[in-house]
């Protein structure tokens, strides 16, 4: 696809927040409630700060290489046996993206919507449906996007008003009682799923502002850890830990506990309508993300002339990678994680010691310095980034705190959630700072203008 | 698993179909392209073959992609 693209800020923010969240919402979530019990909420800021690293380095690796993707780079800095090698790695790990999250949606639609309909039949209905998007670019799926991912935000935020008449707050106390110890390591199992923002890295050669994207991605990446942190908080009031950390679909069985009324019945069908087009959105990035990747060792960029034959592949091999759906499960919570830390983050820290070295000397400011809006950019940076370490630091002092006094956890939660959600407006705020000082600066035109 | 009789009579029609339309269209492509189409064929019809005569029950490949999770799961569980 040489033709230009425009995608923007905002879609790409949406992308992020729809590639990360939707993956969780299947099964992954059980896991997490397992180890942290009532205090699995808490599970999301160490995977942020994760998402955020990484969404660094992929913005330098545009500062240094503009018009290339991570590919194209890795085959540049590594030449083309050692670049070919981990670009095959990171085939690889896209290939498990795509199998977990399809042979995934196949056996949930299988056991739980459609029983009668052969599973391998789900499989290719949905793979064909990727299939058509992989003759298109991203672009049509960050406009898809921006359609879905807001209903599917809103809906998860409105998940706690439609189940308030089942909501106790008494399931999630003692808040912050559980060892410091399991709210760590619930803190560790969803980088698995947070290191998917690597696949963002595909698309690199289509981005112009890397500051800019950075500043998308980050504002995603806290969507991600609000929309998560609201869906657990509702999970373990409606059910407690003991009941969701025992079903295989927790958060389709919380939407089904919706009673608002007598007449209003099988609700969860409505919001399943909007989940799985944003879920959808997420495992056609992953495969665009593929196709670039073959396109890459095929030697250019048009993936069309790949996308018949990847798509038939995926749908057989993710059927003989994951035979059903525990293996999945198994997967995502734990070698998934394993395989971002010892894979992703010492490829990520390797690649951004090459681009600090490529990028000395480099100024690149949207916005110019001693001005109003270049003040009120720099507060929103700083406000999000206390906010994001306030949360980490309320959790040690709720710890501190959990032998002593009762309502020093009520306490610590509700300050975690206020600071969470002033990094996800400030995190916008920066965003929208950002893009302003573009437009002033005349950039209008060519700036978020994306090419593949 | 027996796979639906449908599905790949669909499945293996449409195979076929692609596979077709590439040695066609193959002079045209430039010869990095070609083999890397060709590596998906020969792995999807691998793969089919081997789900068609169950040979991932003899070589459990979910055990192969889950080989780390249940020692993961030990060091979690001493963990916590």
């Amino acid at each position: 696809m040489i033709h230009k693209q425009v995608v923007n800020h905002r879609q790409i923010a949406w992308l992020v927040g729809s590639v990360l969240m939707t993956g969780m919402m299947i099964s992954f979530l059980r896991s997490v409630v397992q180890v942290a019990r009532m205090d699995a909420w808490f599970s999301q800021i160490l995977p942020i700060f994760y998402a955020l690293f990484i969404a660094y380095v992929l913005s330098g690796l545009v500062e240094a290489y503009p018009g290339k993707n991570i590919f194209e780079i890795l085959f540049i800095i590594g030449g083309k046996w050692i670049g070919g090698a981990i670009n095959l790695l990171i085939l690889f790990y896209i290939w498990i993206i795509l199998a977990i999250d399809i042979k995934g949606a196949a056996d949930f639609l299988h056991i739980l919507l459609l029983p009668t309909t052969p599973l391998e039949v789900i499989l290719l209905v949905f793979v064909l449906l990727m299939m058509y998007y992989g003759k298109t670019s991203l672009e049509v799926a960050a406009r898809v996007n921006e359609f879905y991912f807001p209903l599917y935000f809103i809906m998860c935020i409105s998940l706690y008003f439609l189940l308030v008449n089942e909501y106790n707050v008494e399931r999630l106390e003692p808040i912050l009682t559980s060892s410091l110890n399991r709210i760590v390591v619930s803190n560790f199992l969803p980088v698995g799923v947070y290191g998917d923002i690597f696949l963002m890295g595909a698309f690199l050669h289509a981005i112009v502002e890397p500051r800019l994207f950075y500043a998308a991605m980050k504002h995603g990446v806290i969507i991600v850890g609000f929309g998560t942190t609201i869906m657990l908080l509702v999970l373990l009031g409606v059910m407690g830990f003991t009941i969701a950390g025992r079903l295989n679909f927790p958060i389709y069985i919380l939407v089904q506990q919706i009673h608002i009324t007598d007449f209003l019945d099988r609700v969860e069908m409505i919001l399943f309508s909007v989940w799985f087009p944003a879920f959808t959105i997420k495992v056609i990035v992953a495969y665009l993300a593929f196709l670039v990747g073959v396109g890459s060792f095929g030697g250019q960029r048009h993936y069309n002339t790949f996308n018949a034959p990847c798509g038939w592949f995926i749908v057989v091999s993710s059927i003989f990678a994951f035979p059903n759906v525990a293996h999945i499960d198994q997967f995502i919570s734990y070698s998934l994680p394993l395989i971002v830390l010892v894979f992703q983050l010492p490829l990520a820290i390797f690649l951004l010691i090459h681009v600090r070295g490529k990028n000395k000397g480099r100024v690149q400011s949207l916005i110019p310095e001693g001005t109003k809006l270049y003040q009120f950019y720099r507060s929103m940076v700083w406000i999000t980034t206390v906010c994001l370490s306030g949360c980490v630091i309320v959790i040690l002092i709720g710890d501190f705190l959990k032998d002593k006094s009762a309502v020093g956890g009520g306490t610590t939660a509700i300050v975690y959630i206020a600071l969470l959600l002033i990094a996800l407006l400030t995190s916008y705020g920066e965003m929208q700072a950002l893009n302003h000082g573009k437009q002033k600066l005349g950039r209008a035109k060519q700036a978020g203008s994306f090419r593949q | 698993m027996i796979m639906n009789r449908i599905f790949l009579i669909f499945f293996i029609s449409m195979l076929l179909l692609s596979f077709g339309e590439f040695i066609m269209k193959r002079k045209g492509m430039d010869g990095r392209q070609q083999r890397v189409i060709a590596i998906f064929y020969v792995l999807t019809i691998f793969c089919l073959f081997a789900l068609q005569f169950q040979y991932y029950q003899v070589l459990p490949t979910s055990n192969l992609m889950n080989f780390l999770s249940p020692h993961v799961k030990r060091w979690v569980d001493q963990f916590v």
